[in-house]
Order: C-alpha cells, then structure tokens, then sequence
C-alpha cells in the first residue's frame, strides 16, 4: 500500500500544526495536527477494507483457442471478468499469462470486463494461465495485488517441441497382447447402421432387402465395429510439410478428446511404410503429445506403389479385358503376382495392431503428401475388419483424395 | 443550484466564525484580525473555485487554528468541514469516516490539555495502525496468492 502525493501533502500540514501546537503549547493546533493524521489513518483503514472485499469478490472465466499448442505458434486467450461494485476505488485488472509467454502488455489488459489477446510460449511443457493483477487506488493511497489462487489462475496450456521424432523404443512398440481391467458388458453383435458397397466387403454383409428395395448393394455396419473408443493412427508429416502444424494439432485436439470422453485413447504413429510407436489403452495425455512430432524427411521409401489385393484383382480383370498385346501382359504379370501373396511387415504390424485394440472406428490422420502406400495398405486392413475408417488431411489434392476414397471417407482438417 | 448552496454554506459558515471569534472577551484585536484575514481569504477561494484544493486546505486549516486559539471548540467544530476538504464530498462512506476521526481527535487534544503525552500517544497509535496494516495487507496478498493464509 502506498501514499499517493496528496497524502504526503495532507500529513506535512498536519506535522506543521502538531508542531505548531507543541511549541505553542496550543491544544487547538496539535488538535488540529491529530485530526489530520487521524483522517489518514481511517483513510489508510478504509482503503484495504474496500481492496480486499474486491479482491474477493472476483470472478474470472478464462478460455483458450487450444490446450495443444506448437513451441512459439500464436494462440488466442479470452478473458472474462466479473467485478463487485467498488465505490470510492478506481480498479484495474489485468490478465497474468505464463511466466515464459510472449505477449503484448496492453491487450491483456482488462477493459470492460474482458480482454482477448494472442500469447506466444516458447517453452514446451505443460504451462497454466497464473491469475490476474489487481490495481486499486483512491485520493489517498494506492496498491497492487497478485491474484494466482487456483480461483483465478488456469487453464493449463501443453506446448509441443518443435524437435524431431526421437529414434528410441518407446513401451508399447511393436504388438503383442497385454491384459488390461476394465468391465465389459457382453452383448450380442447388432446393427449400427447401412451404407453403400464398397469394392473389398464380405459378401456375407449385404443386406440383400435394402439392396432390392433400391437397386443397389447395401451392406450392414455390425455395432462391434462401432463401439468403443476411436483407433487413432497418426502419419507423421516431414518437416516443413504444408499443414504439419495444422495436422499435428488436430490429432493432438482428437488424442485429448477421446481420452476425455473414453479415459484412454490407443494411438500408432508410422511414418510412411514404418511404424514408430504403437500405445493402446493410454490415458497419459503429455505422453502422447511427445509422439506428435514432425519427422526427418527420409528419400528410401520402404513400400513404392503397394497396391491391395483387390486392387490388384480389378486391375487384372481390366487388363485381360483389353485388346492390346500390353495389356494381355500386364494382366499375365498381375496374375502371377497375386498368385504368390506375400505381405509386407508393415501390413502384419497393421493387422496386429488393429487386433490388439478395442474394436471401434478408425481415424487416420496424414498430410497426404508423397507416397500413399502405406495409407492403402492401412484402409485394406481396416476394411477386411468392417470397421469405420476416416481419412483426415489439411487440404487434400485431387489426386490424394481419389487415391484414398476407396476405402475410406476423406475429410479435410 | 445544489452548488450554489454549498457555496452560500460555506461563506455563511465561515462568516459565522469570525464574527464569533469577535465576541469573545477580552479577544487580542490582532487575532481577530487574522481571523478576519483568513476567513475572508476562505470564503473567496470556496466561492469563486479559484486555488488549488491543497491551497484552500491550508487556508482553512489556519482559519481553524485562528478560531481555536480564541475559542478552542470552534476548531473542533470546523474538523468536520476541514475532513470535507481533505476528502472530497463525493464518497460519503470516507467523509463519514474521515471527519469522525478527525473531530474526535481534535476534540480530545482540546480535552486533554497536555500537548505533549497527547501528541506522543498519537504518534505511538498511528505506529501500531500502519505496522497492522502492513501486516494484515501482508497477509491478504499471501491469500490471494494461494498460499497458506
């Protein structure tokens, strides 16, 4: 608490008159003198009385564009505020953002009950809002007071590295089967709900009703496909890949949503035919967050052109059906390659994961860019299981789109 | 209008003192003379809202001071406006405090009669009202910290 310059002023003339009334030996001026001090002695009272029962009777409400942010990217912050009536006080607040933020003083300030301004936070890490600052003054004393009890501080803000993927093995790479408590309910397999035939589904699906009703096949979607929390894979982009950021933060955003409404999310990460780390069941969201980092831009690609079986096997038809002499050859080539299956590591590692996981709906998340391979190879794998599969790209090229719409939806980030 | 009247209040008021300081007996002319000076000074400040609001505080308090060494109850009579002054009319709740305090003080410096244990009792009062002050200050910026209160 500090005396503003009126109040230095008010208790020299009291001094001079208490003073006045010493050497005088004159009770009206030492009266005087006392009756100054003792006016800025309430004063002084009156003043903190009035800060704290303001202080208490803040409310503040604080949102944050994301709680997934990359190292040094912008992000919006919202502040609102709700003051008591404070007669006699002027008060000003403003908003305390990270310690290790970057921002711009005047807009955190509050005015009107609310202030909205952009912070950059250089440090990875999880980091939270601190508080707010409170700044009361009158004719006679002034003061400033931080407010960061849990009441006015948060939300908590997880900065993402802008570093690379770590080449180390992390628990959960690789597949296996592991035991895990959880309580089951056990129920039959019903129907969730129709879709159109997709080139690759069992026969033994088509509900052969709906597809005379209206001329076309209709296959049922079984709610074991359905149920449970999302599969989430993750095909980490190369560095500087247009949309990294967007993408990385997407899957970020659907990672912490799953694990809000489910309580663990399982999540695979592969970097184009490779995989870097697989964690089912996982609830420990900054653990998962560490995994969504752009990767090193690799020039071997382990699968080039890796085309599904049925893929293959239309192709075939459409090569014996045409007139030309290549054409007959390439059906011969196909033909022999489908009749020696092979599959790659990376296709089992899929089908493994896939198996380890509870059954539900796939999300991919991919810049699209680049070889698609792995990505066909993922939606083949998904299809033969007869789950949902969603593909997920920052702006997706024509030709991505129609590489992927056979097997799955393709939505843009 | 309503400043109007607190104008014609003031200048009555102040009139009022120093014509009062006349009648006391046996008055020293000279004091009375003063008196007359600073009032008259006090009244064209309040109504013309010339001077600085420091500048009429002074003027009033030596006003109060001329008034009270002739008769000692009207300084304590004028705490109240001097408190006006200081304070601004403007936040009751502070005026109603201020000038309370300010009137009671004053009221038991004339009192007492002893200038000097009275003084150095108030010194040490005010000493224990800043040092509590600054604690309990202290101990509400701890709270509202989220520490331990």
């Amino acid at each position: 608490m500090r005396p503003t310059a009126w109040t230095g002023s008010v208790a020299a003339v009291a001094a001079v008159l208490g003073l006045v009334g010493l050497y005088l030996d004159a009770p009206p001026a030492a009266g005087a003198g006392a009756g100054l001090a003792g006016l800025l002695a309430s004063m002084a009272v009156l003043f903190l009385v009035r800060t704290l029962r303001v202080a208490d009777g803040i409310a503040v409400e604080r949102t944050v564009e994301r709680s997934l942010v990359r190292q040094g990217s912008p992000v919006g912050v919202e502040t609102r505020v709700v003051l008591p009536a404070s007669p006699g006080l002027e008060v000003s607040l403003a908003d305390l953002p990270p310690a290790s933020a970057l921002h711009d003083p005047a807009g955190a300030r509050i005015s009107g009950g609310s202030a909205a301004y952009r912070v950059r936070l250089p440090l990875p890490g999880e980091v939270a809002f601190r508080g707010l600052r409170l700044t009361t003054a009158d004719r006679f004393f002034t003061t400033g007071l931080d407010l960061t009890a849990p009441a006015f501080a948060g939300p908590s803000v997880t900065v993402l590295p802008a570093g690379q993927v770590h080449g180390e093995d992390l628990p959960g790479t690789g597949a296996g089967e592991m035991e895990r408590e959880k309580r089951a309910l056990l129920r039959g397999q019903g129907i969730r709900s129709y879709r159109e035939f997709r080139s690759g589904d069992d026969p033994a699906l088509i509900d052969w009703k709906l597809s005379a009703k209206y001329g076309r096949f209709f296959v049922r979607e079984p709610t074991g496909s359905a149920g449970g929390p999302p599969f989430v894979v993750v095909d980490l982009p190369p560095c500087g890949a247009p949309g990294a950021d967007a993408l990385l933060s997407a899957a970020g955003d659907t990672v912490e949503s799953v694990i809000r409404d489910h309580g663990s999310v399982s999540l695979l990460t592969v970097a184009g035919g490779d995989l870097v780390a697989f964690r089912p069941g996982e609830a420990d969201l900054p653990a998962l967050v560490r995994l969504l980092s752009p990767r090193d831009e690799d020039p071997a690609a382990p699968l080039f052109r890796v085309r599904d079986p049925v893929w293959l096997r239309r192709r075939m038809g459409a090569a014996d059906r045409g007139a030309t002499g290549p054409s007959h050859r390439l059906a011969a080539a196909l033909r022999a390659t489908l009749a020696t299956p092979s599959r790659s590591p990376f296709e089992e590692e899929i089908e493994r994961c896939l198996g380890s996981v509870e059954p539900g709906s796939v999300v991919v998340f991919t810049s699209g860019v680049g070889e698609l391979s792995h990505l066909v190879l993922i939606g083949a794998a998904v299809r033969r299981t007869g789950r949902e599969l969603r593909f997920r790209l920052p702006g997706a090229a024509r030709a991505t789109v129609a590489g992927l719409a056979p097997y799955a939806r393709v939505e843009a980030i | 209008m309503a400043v109007d009247r607190v104008r014609v209040a003031a200048v009555g008021l102040v009139a009022l003192a120093a014509a009062g300081v006349w009648l006391v007996p046996g008055l020293d002319p000279l004091l009375g003379a003063v008196v007359l000076l600073l009032g008259g000074a006090l009244a064209w400040l309040a109504w013309s809202g010339h001077g600085d609001r420091y500048l009429l505080l002074c003027t009033g308090e030596a006003f109060a001071l001329g008034i009270g060494l002739a008769l000692p109850v009207l300084a304590v009579l004028a705490q109240p406006f001097l408190a006006a002054l200081a304070v601004g009319t403007g936040d009751r709740a502070a005026l109603v405090a201020g000038g309370g305090a300010a009137t009671l003080l004053a009221a038991g410096f004339v009192l007492a009669g002893e200038t000097l244990l009275a003084l150095l009792a108030l010194v040490a009062a005010l000493a224990a009202v800043a040092v509590t002050l600054a604690g309990l200050e202290a101990w509400a910026a701890r709270r509202l910290a989220g520490g331990a209160a």
